[in-house]
Parts: C-alpha cells; sequence; structure tokens
C-alpha cells in the first residue's frame, strides 16, 4: 500500500520539488497547501498517512506550522506530521512532544505526545533515504527527530550531574540515534549491532541516567530529550 | 542732563548767589528792619514784628542757613535731573532754588532788589506744589492739574502784590525804623492791608488743605511702588508746610524774640524738601544694590516664582509681574499660562519688553512709577534677559540632547528592523532556493545511473549542505529566529545549547518587554557570552534577564579569569552604546582572576505607541 501525503509549505518552488520527489519515490502527494487553512481541510478531506509541514507559513511565518500539527494530531490521530524547518530549536521540539504545553488543552497526553511527529530541517529532504525513513516512522505513529538537535543535546557542554554515570562511546551512539526517533531495528542496522545488542546498550543508559525504560519509541524519545534538555548528557 | 545743561544751571546758581551776596545791605539799620525779614510775605507780621523793640536783627547764622536752603534744593535739584530721563522734577527744584535764593534779595537797600525779593518771598513753593502733584514723572497729567498749577503760580504773585500794594512799611515800624523802600506801593492803608492779610490767609489755607486732600487721594489711589517713592518727599512737604504755617501763626501771636525765632524755623523744614530728595535717591542706590542680590538669586533659581519674588522686591514693585513670549500663538503669557496683552499708555502700568536678536522673549509688566528710574529697570532688564536667555540656551540644549538620543535611538531600532528584514529575507528567499536545489540533487542523483555522476551529484549535495548550515548560523548572528517565536527566554535558551560553556539561564518578565528592548537584551548576552567563550578561560556562565514594569535587568556573570574592559573595537563598546541608544546602563566588572559580570539595565515605557522599545517598520506577515 502507497503512502498518502499532504504538503504544505507557503514556498510553491519547494511544494513542487518535494511533491515531485515524493512521487519518484512511488509516494501518493494527495494535495500541496500554501498555508494551514488549507492544510486543515485537505487533511480533512483526503485523511493521508502523514503531513510534511512547514513551520513558518502565512499568516504570521512564525510558528504556524506547529499549531497546525498539534490540530491535525489531535483531530486526525491517525495523520502523522513531519514538520520541516530552516532550523531546529529544542524549545520548538519540546514544546511540539510534550503536547499540548503550549495551551492547547487536556488533549496532551504527557509522554504520548510524541506520538506521530516529526521534527526535521528542511535540507534533511535531500537525504532522500533518511527523509523516506522518518516519514514512514512519522506515518506509522512513531518518532523523528533532527540528528542536529540531538548531538546538539547530546554534546551540549553541562555540569556533571552528581550520580551521573559516563555513557560509553557506543552508548552515545545508540542514545543519539533512540533520541532521534529511531526503532531497535534501525539502530541495530545503522550500527551494524545485534538488536540485543542495542536493547543492552539502551537498559544501561536509562539506567544509568536514571530514568525509567520506556518500551515504546516515542515515549523513549521525549524522556531522553527532556533529560538531555534539563541537564544531561555528556561530560 | 547734559553737562552743558549742569554747568549753566550751576553758573545760573553761583551768580544768583554773588548777585544776593552783593545786594544783602549789612548796615545795623538794615539788619534790624523788619521789612526785610526774610520769608515773611505778610504784612500783618512786618507791622507785628516791627512792634517788638527786642527783636532780633538779621544775622550771618540766619543769612547762612537761608543760602544753605536754596543751595540745597538747588544742589538736590540736579541731583535729580541726573537720574531722571526727563529731569523735571529735578528742573522744578533748581527752579525752586532759584526763586528761593532771589527772595534775599529783599535784604537789599535797592529799591528794585527790595520790591523783587519781596514779591518772590513765597514763588519757590508753587514749583514744590507742581513736583507734588506730578510726582514722580514731574509731568502733570490732567488739564485740570495744570490748571491748578497755573493758577497756583498766579494766586501766590497775587498775593505778594495784594499785600503790599497798600502798604509802606516806612510808616508802620513801631520799634526803630524801616528803609525799605517798595515800590509796589500804590498808596497806604493799613486797613485794606489787613483785610487783604486775612482773605490772603483764608485763601492760603483753603488751597493747602485742597493740595493735602489732592495728595491723600492720590496716596490712597497710588501703588505701592509710587508710595514707595512718594514717601519721603510727601513727608517733607506735610513737614514744611505745618512749619510754614506754625511759623506764620507765632510770628503774629508770639512777641519778642520769640516771634523773630519762630521764622528762623522755616528754614530747617525747608532744607527737608531737598533732603527727602536725596534720600529718595539714596532708596534708588539701595534698589541698585539690591540687583546684585537679584543676580545671585538668579543664578539659583532660574526662572521661577522666586525671581519674579527677587524682582519684586528689587524694584519695590509687589506688582511686577514677568511674562513670556510664547512664539506660538503669538503673543505674550502670564504665569498661568494666559494670553496677555502689553497694558496701554496711561493705565497706571508700563511694560519692557525683553529681546534677544531681535524677537521677544518676555515681558516686564509693572508700575508706571517704575518708569522714572531707568537705570534699576535696565540692569533688572538685562539680568531677567540674561536669565531669559540662559533659560533658553539650557531648553535648546535640553531638546538637542533630546533629538540625539532619539536619532540614535531611530538609528538602532532601524538597524534592529533591518536585521529582522534581513534573516526573513535569507530565510524566505536564498535559504529556501538552496533548499529547493538541494532537492532538486537529491532527486536528480536518484534519476541518473552513471555511478560517476551520482558521486558528483552526491558532493555536490554535501557542499550544499555544508553551505546551508553556513548560512543558518549566519541568519542566526542576523537575528535569532526564536526570539521571534520563543521570546527572550526561548532565544535565551537556544544559546546556552550552543555554547561551548556551560551556561545557566534564567529569565523573569513582570511585563511583556517591547521587542527592541528583548533584542538589545539578547545581543548583549550573545555578546557577553561569545566574550566569554573566547577569552575568560570560564567553566560557568550565568545569564539571568529579570523584567520589571518599566526595566529589564540583564545580568551575565561568569567564573573566568576577569580583566575583561570595554575597548574603541571591542564587542563590550558596541554593547555599552547598544544599551545607552535605548536611554539604559551597561556596566562591566571584571577584577583579575575573579570573574567577569556584565550588568545591563535597559527601561522602557509601558506604552508600546511610545515605547522607545517600539520597532519601526514591523508589520506582519509581509513578503519582500
Amino acid at each position: 500500500m502507497t503512502l498518502r501525503v499532504a504538503i504544505a509549505d507557503d514556498s510553491a518552488l519547494l511544494r513542487r520539488g518535494l511533491a515531485a520527489l515524493l512521487e519518484a519515490e512511488g509516494i501518493t502527494v494527495v494535495c500541496e497547501a500554501g498555508d494551514a487553512a488549507e492544510l486543515l481541510s485537505c487533511v480533512e478531506r483526503e485523511r493521508p498517512d502523514a503531513a510534511v509541514v512547514d513551520i513558518r507559513m502565512p499568516p504570521g511565518y512564525a510558528t504556524e506550522g506547529i499549531e497546525a500539527a498539534r490540530e491535525i494530531r489531535r483531530r486526525y490521530p491517525q495523520t502523522g506530521v513531519l514538520l520541516l524547518s530552516q532550523y531546529v530549536e529544542t524549545e520548538n521540539a519540546m514544546s511540539l512532544f510534550s503536547g499540548g504545553a503550549e495551551g492547547t488543552g487536556a488533549e496532551g497526553t504527557g509522554l504520548d505526545g510524541a506520538k506521530g511527529l516529526g521534527y526535521l530541517l528542511k535540507e534533511r529532504v535531500s537525504d532522500v533515504e533518511d527523509f523516506l525513513d522518518a516519514l514512514r516512522r512519522v506515518a506509522a505513529g512513531g518518532t523523528a527527530v533532527d540528528p542536529e538537535l540531538v548531538s546538539r543535546l547530546v554534546s551540549r557542554p553541562q555540569e556533571p550531574r552528581q550520580g551521573a554515570e559516563e555513557l560509553s562511546g557506543r552508548e552515545l551512539e545508540v542514545l543519539e540515534l533512540m533520541a532521534e526517533g529511531r526503532t531497535n531495528q534501525a539502530i541495530s542496522r545503522c550500527l551494524f549491532l545485534g538488536e540485543r545488542t542495542v536493547e543492552a546498550h539502551i537498559r544501561s543508559i536509562f539506567v544509568k541516567f536514571n530514568l525509567r525504560p520506556e518500551p515504546e519509541d516515542h515515549r523513549r524519545v521525549l524522556a531522553v530529550l527532556s533529560y538531555l534538555r534539563s541537564g544531561g548528557g555528556r561530560r | 542732563m547734559t553737562p552743558r545743561q549742569t554747568a549753566l544751571v550751576l553758573a545760573v546758581t553761583a551768580g544768583l548767589t554773588a548777585v544776593v551776596l552783593l545786594a544783602v545791605d549789612w548796615s545795623p539799620r538794615a539788619l534790624q528792619d523788619p521789612a526785610r525779614t526774610l520769608g515773611l510775605l505778610n504784612a500783618q507780621g512786618v507791622v507785628h514784628l516791627g512792634g517788638i523793640a527786642d527783636r532780633a536783627p538779621f544775622s550771618l547764622l540766619e543769612f547762612g542757613m537761608f543760602l544753605a536752603v536754596g543751595l540745597g534744593l538747588v544742589l538736590s535739584g540736579v541731583a535729580a535731573w541726573r537720574s531722571q530721563p526727563s529731569g523735571r522734577p529735578g528742573f522744578l527744584l533748581v527752579l525752586a532754588g532759584w526763586l528761593w535764593l532771589a527772595a534775599g534779595l529783599r535784604r537789599s537797600s535797592d529799591p528794585f532788589a527790595f520790591t523783587a525779593g519781596v514779591t518772590l518771598t513765597l514763588m519757590y513753593q508753587p514749583p514744590l506744589l507742581q513736583l507734588a502733584l506730578s510726582f514722580p514723572a514731574g509731568k502733570l497729567k490732567t488739564r485740570l492739574q495744570q490748571g491748578a498749577v497755573v493758577f497756583f503760580f498766579s494766586l501766590w504773585l497775587a498775593i505778594a502784590v495784594a499785600n503790599w500794594a497798600f502798604f509802606d512799611p516806612r510808616l508802620h515800624v513801631a520799634a526803630g525804623e524801616s528803609t525799605a523802600r517798595n515800590l509796589l506801593l500804590l498808596w497806604d492803608d493799613l486797613a485794606l492791608t489787613t483785610a487783604i492779610g486775612n482773605a490772603a490767609r483764608v485763601v492760603q489755607i483753603c488751597v493747602g488743605l485742597a493740595i493735602v486732600l489732592l495728595l491723600a487721594v492720590r496716596w490712597h489711589a497710588g501703588t505701592p511702588a509710587y508710595r514707595s517713592a512718594f514717601l519721603p518727599l510727601g513727608l517733607a512737604l506735610a513737614l514744611k508746610t505745618a512749619a510754614t504755617v506754625w511759623a506764620a501763626a507765632a510770628v503774629v501771636q508770639f512777641s519778642g524774640p520769640q516771634a523773630s525765632e519762630a521764622l528762623l524755623w522755616q528754614y530747617p523744614a525747608t532744607a527737608v524738601i531737598p533732603l527727602a530728595v536725596l534720600l529718595g535717591l539714596w532708596r534708588y542706590r539701595f534698589a541698585r544694590g539690591s540687583l546684585s542680590e537679584l543676580m545671585v538669586e538668579i543664578g539659583a533659581a532660574p526662572l521661577s516664582d522666586r525671581l519674579t519674588e527677587a524682582l519684586r522686591k528689587t524694584v519695590r514693585d509687589p506688582s511686577l509681574e514677568l511674562w513670556q513670549w510664547s512664539p506660538v500663538r503669538p503673543g505674550f503669557v502670564d504665569g498661568h499660562g494666559r494670553a496677555r496683552e502689553l497694558p496701554e499708555e496711561h493705565s497706571g502700568r508700563a511694560a519692557m519688553v525683553l529681546e534677544r536678536k531681535g524677537t521677544p522673549v518676555g515681558a516686564l509688566v509693572f508700575d508706571q512709577a517704575l518708569r522714572e528710574q531707568p537705570a534699576l529697570l535696565e540692569a533688572v532688564r538685562s539680568a531677567t534677559s540674561l536669565t531669559l536667555e540662559n533659560r533658553n540656551m539650557e531648553e535648546q540644549l535640553r531638546e538637542q540632547l533630546l533629538e540625539v538620543r532619539r536619532s540614535r535611538e531611530r538609528i538602532v531600532t532601524a538597524g534592529d528592523a533591518r536585521r529582522r528584514q534581513l534573516e526573513r529575507d535569507l530565510h524566505d528567499g536564498a535559504q529556501q532556493r538552496l533548499v529547493a536545489v538541494a532537492m532538486e540533487l537529491a532527486r536528480a542523483r536518484r534519476l541518473v545511473a552513471d555511478a560517476d555522476a551520482r558521486e558528483l551529484i552526491g558532493h555536490a549535495a554535501a557542499e550544499l549542505n555544508l553551505a546551508l548550515g553556513e548560512l543558518r548560523e549566519l541568519a542566526r548572528g542576523v537575528y535569532p529566529p526564536s526570539l521571534r517565536e520563543r521570546g527572550l527566554a526561548g532565544a535565551l535558551t537556544a544559546l546556552a545549547e550552543r555554547t561551548a560553556v556551560p551556561m545557566e539561564v534564567r529569565v523573569e518578565l513582570a511585563a511583556p518587554v517591547p521587542p527592541a528592548v528583548e533584542l538589545a537584551a539578547y545581543f548583549i548576552c550573545a555578546e557577553a557570552v561569545t566574550n566569554t567563550a573566547k577569552h575568560a578561560e570560564a567553566t560557568m556562565i550565568r545569564a539571568s534577564a529579570t523584567g520589571a514594569a518599566d526595566r529589564l535587568t540583564v545580568v551575565i556573570g561568569d567564573n573566568g579569569r576577569g580583566g575583561a574592559a570595554p575597548g574603541p573595537d571591542g564587542g563590550l563598546m558596541g554593547l555599552a552604546d547598544r544599551a545607552a541608544a535605548l536611554g539604559g546602563t551597561f556596566d562591566v566588572v571584571s577584577p583579575p582572576g575573579q570573574g567577569t559580570t556584565v550588568t545591563a539595565v535597559l527601561p522602557f515605557a509601558l506604552d508600546p505607541a511610545t515605547a522607545p522599545g517600539a520597532l519601526p517598520g514591523e508589520g506582519k506577515g509581509g513578503l519582500p
């Protein structure tokens, strides 16, 4: 079954390019919206598997895409949203993944906020394999976080935390991929490791972070991001 | 008074004095002659005096007093003349002095001189009366007053002539003899002379009462300034009048030497008049002295109620007002901001317009009486003009400073607006296009079968990604997008994530902060953090932004080596300029070895329309 995707970007050039790119990969582009309102009506009509949405859109050119993503996640939970931006900020990611923290109401379900959501730099589309991987993940209810954002958080200098043990190099690699929202399977493929080994590393990371292990991919993304953002990480 | 006028007056006075000196007959008979008694017009008085055997003869002392009074009148007249613009009061005093001196001819044995002296005996009084009526201007205001003075001159002359027309003193001296020949004599008739004398006395008393009444009315209606100026002369005239009445009564009532001694009192009583004029002059000088106090007060309190108060005290006019020129109306406005018209002529008020380079800056409005003190007014004018000019310059300077501040603020906020626009342009323009190119490259790579070409495209795509990354960082440096999206807290957190030194951020805002202030705060933090990361060798940075209702305080501290100083080319100086442009303060404390703390306080107005921090031309949603 082919993936059905909606595209929203105020730049016609990018819309066309993205649609062409996706269609070349056998993905059905159900509509190309120029703003959030158009996107929402399209999603209501077409119920696509995923929407690729530019964060900065008319009328305010600020974070309209994030608002639209929340709305879609709330009203059409079957549609995943992959947000694209020309820069990635942790604040935006946290606000997005913690779902509803920005005042959209009680719909936010805590850690489930990251479900079916992705947040990538726009230029990631040029790495077609990775981009399609992320898009499929999101469409399937998973999570995609931009590697730049993750590596920034992981490599961020921090005050040493009391009782926090240092991660090994391999654990850090696993952590980054995990934080990007990849599945254990994907991680093992990336690092050429057995899936069991990856699971062991992940368990170890959670122990070292003193966090409760999260079985679901999107939940553990948020848990790890929250931990990193609040000051954990390598030191 | 010109030097020529002074010389002329003094020459006439000297001549007159010389003539009188030569005219006095110093023979014992003449000295005992009651008809030659100075200041005694009344023929009845001559008869009465002639009946007293032991009357005092004319003495050198009396002659000295006589000359002193006459010269005193002339000299005080000259002094008043020199200090007054019109010279009229001074001239009247001089005239009174001359007439007084001329009356001394009565001691001559020459019939012409004697007759002239007798006729002029009381003629010094009309000029003094005119002076009193016209005080302080010396100019009679109404036709009634002019008529009264003419009438007064004529009446006094008529009384003198009438008194002596039917009186031959040689026939009516009981003790001793009189050798004075009266040329006015028509025929001798003592009963007629007595009747005339009584009638003249009644007329004189009536006229005197009328004058007193007139002066009382004027005193009552007069302004404080008028009263202050008139007081010495008024008192002197009252004293003189009382002394004259008393002496006239005494001469008739007393017997023996007392009668002639009583007549001597007229000299000090008359001398009071020039003394009063001199006192007036001294008061005037005193006022000039307080001018220097005025200058001190002006220096201490520029243009306030205290200045007006000081001016009032200096010129002794509590009604004085200082109006300011309003170029907007245009016209004068008083202290309550009401528009005022300059007083008209004869309204009792006078005005002096203060000008600077031909344009009015204000007006002093005061009692008309003050016009008689031109030197004082001139001094007050320069003092006040100086103050007004000083104040104007201060105001101009303040306005210029304000304008410079505003323009600096405009420059900075315009620059900030440009930064936002530039970032948006980059975002919507170059970045979008490059991303589109990256997509095209990705598609091309998948379409191309040739491995070399694919590799080449792959390289190009990688380079393009690097370029996009650099462009992103550049755009962030121009204007951090997180500031627009997440506010100062979000922007500073994003800054902390990218800083090589661990950084703690604390943002507490009580009220919304204007965008320009937020941006300035962000750049100050960013620059300070960059400096720390580059030079301070710190392991920790603490940044805090605390917003009060009307200001934002930004503090960035590190635990580095310190010793940072704002240099002309350093970033710190730019931060100081940025803070100053918003009317804020900027401070760097960086003792060697103890870290660096940068503190900036950025004020802002609550009303966004007038806030210095409001960015101009910031329309949301406008695509370039």
